[in-house]
């Protein structure tokens, strides 16, 4: 059996991904060009139904159901052995609290948290994570499309 | 003592209740209307409508000049993120978090979150204490 460290510097990296929304499937499918392995949970089952179904069965990509806050959820997924987590579920308070979970429960080295509130995303920047947030390209994008 | 408690709930009132007894300065901040203005009915005057885990909130608040922040709601993640925003964005110096779900207990530690209410843990023990003098086996 290797161990966490081995894990998470050899070999394709494994990410964990809370939220299976449109945001979430779309990461799924880009990091799987990249070559990670995913996993991804979401509390309801039927938003898997966004992933595509040839990564789905040849199990590159795994959906899971469970909620990304809740230790034992997270302990079904190989998350000790990711080398990144993502938190992008709707909820920034949800997306915060996995995260940081992730980084200090499960010390995953590379955790990605989606903000809503730029704000916040300011904050847990500051606290090391790296928070994303859409409010600032979005608007630029809506600006300049005004501009034409 | 200013204190502002996030979440209007059985806990949040009795705490409120018991500081203005005390003839400290409360405010409440919820996100329902309803309870915001029970709030009113009851103490007046106290109640802030809006979202606790919100910078803009907890700035109209007056969370810059609070002596402690209670996040008092039934969501762990609202009073996670509540402590943090008072903490690192308001300088707090003293947080209280409650939490239901027990395992939170090391990590809201960790981020230096000052006093964390484990609800759940406090329950629990109560009830095995009261159950131990009369179940067959004490583990």
């Amino acid at each position: 059996m290797t161990t966490s460290s081995n894990a998470r510097t050899k070999g394709p990296p494994t990410t964990v991904i809370m939220g299976c929304g449109r945001l979430g499937a779309s990461i799924a499918h880009s990091l799987l060009q990249d070559g990670h392995r995913i996993y991804i949970m979401d509390i309801q089952a039927s938003n898997f139904d966004r992933l595509r179904s040839d990564p789905v069965q040849l199990g590159l990509i795994t959906p899971m159901v469970g909620d990304g806050t809740v230790y034992a959820d997270l302990r079904k997924t190989p998350v000790r052995d990711a080398g990144v987590f993502i938190a992008v579920s709707g909820r920034d308070t949800q997306n915060a609290l996995a995260a940081q979970i992730a980084r200090h429960i499960f010390e995953v080295p590379n955790v990605i948290c989606r903000m809503n509130d730029p704000d916040r995303q300011a904050m847990y920047q500051e606290l090391g994570l790296k928070a994303i947030s859409g409010i600032k390209p979005l608007t630029d994008l809506v600006v300049r499309a005004a501009k034409d | 003592m200013y204190a502002i408690i996030v979440g209007a709930g059985r806990t949040g009132l009795a705490i409120a209740s018991w500081l203005l007894n005390g003839e400290n300065e409360v405010t409440v901040v919820d996100r329902s209307v309803a309870k915001c203005e029970s709030l009113e009915d009851l103490f007046g005057g106290v109640a802030v409508l809006g979202d606790g885990a919100e910078y803009g909130v907890l700035a109209k608040a007056g969370t810059n000049r609070a002596d402690v922040v209670v996040a008092a709601t039934g969501m762990d993640d609202v009073n996670l993120v509540t402590c943090q925003i008072a903490m690192h964005r308001f300088a707090v110096k003293r947080t209280v978090a409650v939490i239901q779900n027990p395992e939170y207990q090391e990590l809201f530690e960790t981020l230096g979150i000052g006093t964390v209410v484990n609800a759940t843990r406090m329950i629990t023990d109560n009830m095995m204490s009261a159950l131990s003098g009369i179940t067959s086996e004490s583990p």
